[in-house]
Parts: structure tokens; sequence; C-alpha cells
């Protein structure tokens, strides 16, 4: 049975790949319906921590160096070893947390869904109605 | 009488679950990191050689967010394998602040803290940050026992606003900060108190803009010296002359980053408001480092600095009336070249080669006091 989950899933990274289609995803509870590339890198980079209605912000990011990860990064506009090094410079100013990472995308949905106020992305094909997507990366 | 037995149970329970959440989300976070290093340097002139490791700096941060919009903040440092037993480094509490943060656009730190000025001063101390073993001078505390850091530079400050706010499609940097002037009580007798002995402030701002991959600021502090009342003396002035001298800091720093390569560079200039002409204490520092992102974890370097300084000299050592005073101006110019390698999101490996050049216009000067320095480190984050 986890054979077969493990295969779907593998397939759908696949071809999400293939297709180049990120969506970015967060909590029922976060309070905004969609975001611009500026906000979501804001957000990325700890200068943005509250949504509104200061619901803290709780950040996720992929371990992997998959191509939904530098899909993403790509369409920030940094690459992950910038991204790196401004995490660094927040932890080490007292500024900020870097992302929490999360091992592949079965253990971003259920983080994001567990977790109110969070924020991460993830190949198209494996979002579900119980996600709120705010961005959807082509 | 049931509402009167569940009732505070109900109450204990929410209780201990808000308790509960508060110390998941209000953890103590204990976080920090060390740069060891290995050293070959001396005058190729002389032939004359030294080599040492050395644990060049350790800092270890203690953090606690709380309330959601407030942290607190302390950053201790030992500098030069600090050993108190053996009378060698330094220890010293370097922050410890409490911040208010509104959003992005207003945050506030109270206490003892790092003032923003130009893109390095933040950053000087996290090694982790920075692809040097031999920071430019003026940034540079483990040579704390050589240069007066502060003479270039604010070290302190005790209340900071700052913020970015959204310029268009760039962003605007602000901090404005207050602080100590640095005429602290050094006084052993006294205790090294370490209080402002005058009735001024050290005042300081940068005011900078991003946009994509360009980052600019200027930077401007304004306090007043004492420092140099004992000149005062020997150039037969009376002691007001030199006290609280006016000083002011200017700084100008930009980053700018084009595919593989990054450029990093500022200027400083100190100005005083001397009331004599038989001293001049102005100085000036600039440096210039151009980066190259060979491969994801290894970056290679180039790096220039240089610090102009006036040095007043009595005319003849010992005489009595030594007016005028002789002005010598000294350059220190260092050329480098460097790379760092990240092992990993917690460990670089550093090289740097670094040849130091001085210069003065006294006739008395005579050339030779190159200084080269071959070092090898690694910065682990913990």
């Amino acid at each position: 049975m986890r054979l077969i989950q493990s295969l779907i899933i593998g397939s759908v990274l696949f071809l999400s790949a293939a297709y180049g289609q990120v969506a970015v995803v967060a909590h029922k509870s976060v309070p905004v319906k969609q975001l611009s590339k500026s906000e979501l890198f804001d957000i990325y980079a700890g200068e943005t921590q509250l949504w509104e209605g200061d619901l803290p912000i709780q950040v996720y990011d992929l371990k992997s160096q998959e191509d939904t990860k530098k899909m993403f990064y790509r369409f920030i506009g940094k690459s992950i070893s910038r991204m790196k090094s401004i995490w660094m410079v927040n932890m080490l100013s007292g500024e900020g947390d870097p992302p929490k990472t999360v091992v592949n995308e079965e253990e971003m949905i259920k983080l994001i869904l567990e977790t109110p106020g969070a924020i991460g992305y993830l190949p198209k094909a494996l979002v579900h109605d119980s996600l709120n997507v705010l961005l959807l990366i082509e | 009488m049931t509402f009167r037995i569940f009732f505070p149970i109900i109450i204990l329970i929410a209780f201990s679950i808000s308790i509960s959440a508060q110390s998941n989300n209000e953890t103590l976070k204990i976080f920090g990191y060390f740069q060891n290093q290995f050293e070959d340097s001396g005058n190729p002139r002389t032939d004359e050689r030294r080599n040492s490791f050395l644990l060049q700096q350790l800092n270890l941060f203690l953090q606690r967010d709380f309330q959601l919009k407030w942290s607190a903040f302390v950053n201790f440092e030992l500098v030069n394998s600090f050993s108190s037993a053996d009378r060698y480094g330094a220890f010293k509490l370097e922050e410890a602040w409490i911040k208010y943060r509104y959003d992005k656009r207003l945050q506030v730190r109270l206490g003892l803290q790092i003032p923003t000025f130009n893109h390095l001063n933040l950053l000087k101390n996290r090694t982790p940050l920075l692809p040097y073993v031999t920071r430019p001078l003026v940034y540079e505390e483990s040579l704390e026992d050589i240069i007066v850091i502060e003479e270039y530079i604010p070290s302190i400050a005790f209340a900071q606003t700052y913020g970015v706010l959204p310029l268009g499609s760039a962003k605007f940097d602000y901090a404005v900060y207050l602080g100590n002037s640095p005429n602290l009580s050094t006084l052993d007798d006294r205790g090294r108190s370490g209080a402002d002995t005058t009735r001024t402030f050290l005042v300081g701002s940068r005011f900078g803009v991003r946009y994509q991959d360009l980052k600019t600021g200027i930077s401007l502090t304004h306090d007043k010296v004492n420092r140099f009342m004992e000149l005062a003396l020997q150039v037969g002035d009376t002691l007001p002359a030199l006290e609280e001298m006016q000083r002011i800091r200017l700084g100008f720093d930009l980053e700018y980053r084009l595919g593989a390569f990054v450029f990093n560079g500022e200027y400083i200039g100190v100005f005083y408001d001397e009331p004599t002409e038989l001293a001049r204490f102005d100085k000036s520092f600039f440096y210039g480092t151009l980066g190259w992102q060979l491969t994801e974890p290894l970056m290679v370097y180039g790096s220039i600095w240089q610090t102009r300084t006036y040095e007043n000299r009595q005319a003849a050592p010992g005489d009595v009336n030594p007016r005028p005073l002789s002005q010598f101006q000294t350059t220190v110019q260092s050329t480098s070249v460097g790379l760092v390698y990240q092992m990993n999101d917690r460990v670089r490996l550093k090289g740097q080669f670094v040849n130091l050049d001085q210069s003065n216009d006294s006739p008395r000067f005579t050339a030779g006091t190159d200084f080269q320095i071959y070092s090898a480190a690694i910065s682990v984050t913990f």
C-alpha cells in the first residue's frame, strides 16, 4: 500500500516538475486570498512576520533541492544560497528564524494543514481543497 | 455544585493550555558561532615570520520571543582565545536589548546594541556571514587593542528605531539611534563604570535604498569627544580648547549583485571641528570587495581597504615648548584575496592572503613596513 502511495506521489511530482507548476499554499486560517511576488519574497525573507490580524506566519521550506524548490526560488528572484544567506543574517541579528525545513511534500502538506498561519509551496498537482492557494507559479 | 467543581478545572486546563502554547512559541533559544584560525604572518623584507592558532571569536546568543511583537536578545562575545587565567583575549557583553516590532515599517530596540552604520557595522562580528578571516581594519574586533575602532564607527547605542518602507518597487531602509558619547569612565579608581561623563549623546542614523540587486545607503553620526585633552597640555593650550570637540562620522555603502558577482564597498570619513590649527584628527577609510560565486558553495574574492590618519607629533621629543606640532599623514593599505567554501549550512572554510603596506609622509619615515598574512579559518554556527 505504502509503495503504491509513494509511486503515485512520485508520478505526480515528476509530472508537476515536467509541466513546471508550483502552488504557494497556506493554512485555511490565513486571512489572505492571494500574494504578489514581492509580498511572497518579504515573507520568505523574514521581513513580514505576521498576517493581518496579528496571526504569526510560519514559513516552511523543502529540504530537497528538487525542481519544485528551484522553480519557487527562481520565481522569487533569489538563488537558494542567497536566501540561506538572508536567513543567516536574520538569525544572527536576532531578527527572526529561518523557515522550518520539511523533508518532502507529504510532510509539507501535513504541517500546513496542522499549523495556523503556515505557508509553503508544493507541486500544483498535490494541492487539494483543504489548502488555501495564494499563488500559482507557472 | 457541578459547576463549582468543573469551572476551576476548566479554567486550570485553559490556563495550562495557554502556558503550554506560550512555552512552545516562547522558548529560550541558545545559539551562536565561533571562528578558529591559523595565521602565518611576517615582513617579507626581513624574513621574520610567526605562526599561530587562535580562537579568533566566539559569540553566544540568547533569544526569547514573547507576546508576538516582543523579543529579547543577548550577545556575549569572546575574542582572541579568551582566558582569564592567562590574561589574554577579551570577554564582553556585546548586546542586550529588547525589541518591539509593530511591523516591518516600525521597530524599536532598547538596551545595549550595535547601531546601524553603513553595511558592515551590524555584521562585523558575525563571522559566518563574512568571507574574510581578517576583516577590513576598522571592523576587525580582534585588533581592538591596536586600533580604536570607535574612532571610525559607532560601537554602542542604547535606543534605536528602524524599519523598511515601500518606495514603489524599491525599499527604503531607515535607522535612527541614540547612545553615549565616547567619553566613558574607565578610571580604575572609580570602578571603570563605563558611564558617560558628559552631557552629550551620540546621535546617528542610516538611510538606504534597496532596489532589485542594488543596496546603498548613507550614514551619519554626531558626538563630542574629550579624548584629546592630553594633547592640549602638550601644545600649551588651555584644557577647554580640546574639550568636547565635535565629531561627525559620515558613511556611504554600496552593494551590487550581477549574476555570480557581488560588489561591496564603503567609505567612512571622520571629521573633527578642531578649535586649534596645531592639531588635526580627521581620518578616512574605504574598502571594496569583489566576490565571484564560482559554484553554489564556493566563492573567491579580492578586496582592498585603506585608512588615512593624521599623527600629531612634538617637533622634538622632550621639548618643553613643543609648538608647533608636526602633522604627518599615515596611510595603511591592504590588498587581499581569499576564498570561502560552505561545507554545509553550519560550517564554512576560509582562506585569505593579506598584504599590508604602511606609508607616512614624515621625513623620518623609512619604507619597509610591509606585512603579509596567510590565514585559514573554520567558521561554525551552532
